[in-house]
C-alpha cells in the first residue's frame, strides 16, 4: 500500500509538471503614436510607469520629425522652403546623416527630400487624404522642385541641390522611433519585448518557452490576419514591411498607394509588398521602403547596396523573391 | 457461487446507486470490488458473468431497464471488461500475471469511466464543452480504481485458497 | 504493486495531466473585447453578437461583435484603414481608428500562432 502511496504521489508531481502552464505572461500595451497604434509585449514584469515613458518619448519623437508643426524637422523645412541652406540641427543631425548614407545605397530610391511629393500624393495627412490622382503637371512640378537628399552636403549646415525641398522622413523615422524605444525598454531593465509600430516591429530577447515569432502578411489575403511565412526573430532583431494594402485609394480599377518613386513621382508599381529583416530598425524601415520601389528586377542588387542579407518581395503579380538567407529563415513559404 | 457473488455485486450496486453523489457521474463503484475479487480468483470469464448479470438485474430491479442510465451503465461495463480481457490475454502471452489487482484495479475503473464518458458524450450531450470532465473523471476513476483493488487485494489475502478443480 | 502496474500507473498520469492540458488551457478564460476611447473604454464579451458605437474626435465608429470576432463596421475616418483591417479573432489581435483614438483589443481564449505581424 506504501509503494501505491509512493507511486501514485509522484505521478501526481509529475501530471502536474506536465499540465502546468509557464507562469510568465506576456503582457500587452497599445498607445496612439507615429500615426498608427504601436503595441508594446513583454515578457518580463512590467516596469511601472514604462508605458507613460514610453508615450513622453514618442511625443518627443513625432514632435521633432514632424515636418510640419513646432518642432525642430518643421522649421528646419521652413528655412529650406526659401533656400538651399540651412543650420544643421543636433537633435537631427543623426538621423539626417543616416538617412542620407541610405539614400545612397539604395541608388535614390528611398529619399526624404520628397516632402512635396509626397505631400501632394495626400497619404501623410487625414485631411489631404485622396481619392483621385495629382493632375501629372503637378507631378512633374513637385518631382522638379525636389532635390535628392543622396546629393545633400551635411556639415554644420545642410546643402541641398535646390531651393524648396521639403525633408519628410516617414519612411524611416518609424524605425528610428522603434530602435529609440528598445534602448529605453533595455534601460528600464526590460530584456524580452516586442515593439511593434503598426506591422514595423523590432524584437528583443525571447519568450519563457521559444523565440518570438513573427507573421508576414499577406498582400492580397482575405483578411488582415492571413500570413505569408513567419520566422523566429532572434534578440535584437527587426522585421519591417512596405505595402500597398494598407494606405491607398481606388481611382479607375487602379490602385494607387502610399509609397511613391522618386525617379517619377507615381506609386512604385513592380510590388504588392517588401519585408526586410535586419538588426536596426531604422535601416530596415528604409530598406524595406528602397526594396518595395526597387521590384524584383532591382531588388538584389539594392538590397545588397544596403547591406540587407535578408529580404522577401512579393511583386505586382503576387510572385515571391526572396534572399537565400531570408528563405532559410521563413517557415510556410509557398 | 457464481450467483453469490453475483448477487453480492447487485446488492452493493444498488446500495450505491441510492448514495448521493457529490458530482453526477462519479460513484465509487465499489461493485467493482466483486468484479476484480472474482477476477484474481477465477479469472475472466466468471468476472465477466458476474459484471452481466449486475448490470442486467441491477438495471431490472431498479426500474432503469433500457434506459439512458441503463446504457451508460451497459458501456461502462464492457469497456471495463473489454480491458480485463486484454489483460487476462496479456498475462496468458506472458505466461505470468503482469498486473496485480492494483493493474487491473486502474484498468476495469478507468476504462468504466471513459467508456461511460464516450456514449454520453456521443449520444447525450454532444456539446464540446463536456470534454472538460474527461480528466477530471479519469482521475477519480483512477483513484477510486486504486482504493477498489486495495479492497480486492484485502478481501482475497483473506479467504481460503481456491479449490483445486 | 507489480512493476507493469506501477508503470500503467504512470502512463495514466501522464495521459490525464496531457489532457488537462489539452482541454483546459485557455478554454477557461472569458474572452473579452477591451475598447478603448478617449472618451473611455470598456469591456464587452465576445460571445453575444453586438454593435457597439463610440464616439471620437471625428465622430461616431461602430465595432461589430459577431461569431466570437470584432472588427471595425464604420468610421468617420478618410482612410478607412480600420475597417479594411477586417476581422480579428485571437487573443492579443488588436485593431484601431487612429485618427478617431479608438482601439479594441482581444483576450482570452485561443493566443494567435504569432507574437506579432509584420505588414
Amino acid at each position: 500500500m506504501k509503494q501505491t502511496l509512493i507511486a501514485l504521489a509522484l505521478c501526481a508531481l509529475l501530471a502536474w509538471a506536465v499540465w502546468r502552464q509557464p507562469s510568465v505572461v506576456v503582457q500587452h500595451r497599445e498607445l496612439f503614436a507615429l500615426g498608427t497604434l504601436v503595441q508594446v509585449s513583454i515578457a518580463d514584469p512590467l516596469p511601472p510607469a514604462l508605458m507613460s515613458e514610453i508615450q513622453a518619448e514618442l511625443r518627443a519623437f513625432e514632435r521633432r520629425w514632424s515636418p510640419q508643426g513646432d518642432g525642430e524637422l518643421a522649421r528646419l523645412n521652413q528655412l529650406l522652403a526659401h533656400q538651399a541652406r540651412a543650420p544643421l540641427p543636433e537633435a537631427l543631425r543623426a538621423g539626417i546623416q543616416a538617412a542620407r548614407e541610405a539614400c545612397r545605397l539604395s541608388e535614390g530610391l528611398f529619399d526624404p527630400a520628397m516632402g512635396a511629393l509626397v505631400q501632394l500624393w495626400g497619404f501623410d495627412d487625414e485631411e489631404r487624404y485622396r481619392s483621385a490622382p495629382p493632375p501629372p503637371q503637378d507631378i512633374r512640378q513637385a518631382l522638379d522642385a525636389s532635390p535628392s537628399l543622396c546629393e545633400a552636403e551635411l556639415g554644420e549646415d545642410i546643402v541641398l541641390s535646390a531651393i524648396g525641398a521639403r525633408l519628410d522622413f516617414g519612411a524611416s523615422a518609424k524605425g528610428r522611433a522603434v530602435d529609440d524605444i528598445i534602448e529605453l525598454l533595455r534601460r528600464h531593465g526590460v530584456r524580452n519585448a516586442i515593439v511593434n509600430a503598426g506591422g514595423d516591429l523590432r524584437a528583443i530577447g525571447r519568450r519563457p518557452e521559444r523565440a518570438w515569432r513573427i507573421g508576414i502578411r499577406q498582400p492580397r489575403g482575405a483578411s488582415a490576419q492571413d500570413v505569408l511565412a513567419s520566422l523566429n526573430v532572434a534578440d535584437g532583431e527587426a522585421v519591417f514591411s512596405s505595402g500597398d494594402y494598407e494606405r491607398y485609394f481606388l481611382h479607375e480599377g487602379r490602385r494607387y498607394h502610399h509609397i511613391i518613386d522618386p525617379r517619377d513621382g507615381y506609386p512604385a508599381a513592380g510590388s504588392q509588398s517588401a519585408s526586410v529583416l535586419h538588426g536596426s530598425a531604422e535601416l530596415a524601415d528604409a530598406a524595406a521602403t528602397a526594396l518595395f520601389v526597387a521590384g524584383p528586377d532591382e531588388a538584389g542588387r539594392i538590397m545588397q547596396g544596403m547591406g540587407v542579407s535578408h529580404w522577401l518581395l512579393v511583386d505586382a503579380q503576387g510572385g515571391i523573391h526572396a534572399s537565400p538567407a531570408m528563405r532559410q529563415r521563413l517557415e510556410g513559404l509557398p | 457461487m457464481l450467483a453469490g457473488y453475483a448477487a453480492l455485486a447487485i446488492v452493493i450496486h444498488i446500495l450505491e446507486a441510492g448514495l448521493p453523489s457529490p458530482v453526477p457521474g462519479i460513484k465509487p463503484g465499489l461493485a467493482n470490488v466483486i468484479t476484480l475479487v472474482v477476477m484474481l480468483r477465477h479469472g475472466w470469464a466468471l468476472a465477466a458473468w458476474v459484471v452481466l448479470l449486475r448490470v442486467l438485474v441491477s438495471a431490472l430491479l431498479l426500474g432503469t431497464f433500457m434506459t439512458p442510465t441503463f446504457l451508460l451503465s451497459a458501456a461502462g461495463a464492457m469497456a471495463s471488461l473489454a480491458g480485463l480481457w486484454a489483460a487476462s490475454a496479456l498475462h496468458r502471452l506472458a505466461g505470468r500475471p503482469l498486473f496485480s489487482a492494483y493493474g487491473l484495479g486502474m484498468i476495469s475503473a478507468c476504462l468504466h469511466i471513459s467508456g461511460q464518458f464516450f456514449v454520453a458524450w456521443r449520444l447525450f450531450v454532444p456539446h464540446p464543452g463536456l470534454l472538460v470532465l474527461l480528466p477530471v473523471l479519469l482521475g477519480a476513476s483512477l483513484l477510486f480504481g486504486l482504493t477498489t483493488a486495495w479492497l480486492a487485494q484485502n478481501i482475497v489475502s483473506r479467504m481460503r485458497p481456491v479449490a483445486a478443480p | 504493486m507489480t512493476r507493469a502496474d506501477s508503470l500503467l500507473l504512470l502512463l495514466l498520469c501522464l495521459l490525464i495531466g496531457g489532457l488537462f492540458r489539452a482541454v483546459w488551457s485557455g478554454g477557461d478564460e472569458a474572452r473579452q473585447l477591451q475598447l478603448h476611447a478617449e472618451t473611455g473604454g470598456r469591456d464587452w464579451p465576445l460571445t453575444a453578437d453586438r454593435l457597439i458605437e463610440v464616439d471620437g474626435p471625428l465622430g461616431r465608429s461602430v465595432v461589430e461583435i459577431r461569431d466570437g470576432a470584432a472588427r471595425f463596421l464604420s468610421s468617420p475616418c478618410r482612410q478607412q484603414i480600420c475597417v479594411r483591417s477586417g476581422w480579428h479573432r485571437h487573443a492579443g489581435a488588436v485593431a484601431a481608428c487612429v485618427p478617431n483614438r479608438i482601439s479594441f483589443k482581444l483576450s482570452g481564449g485561443a493566443a494567435s500562432d504569432y507574437d506579432g505581424l509584420s505588414y
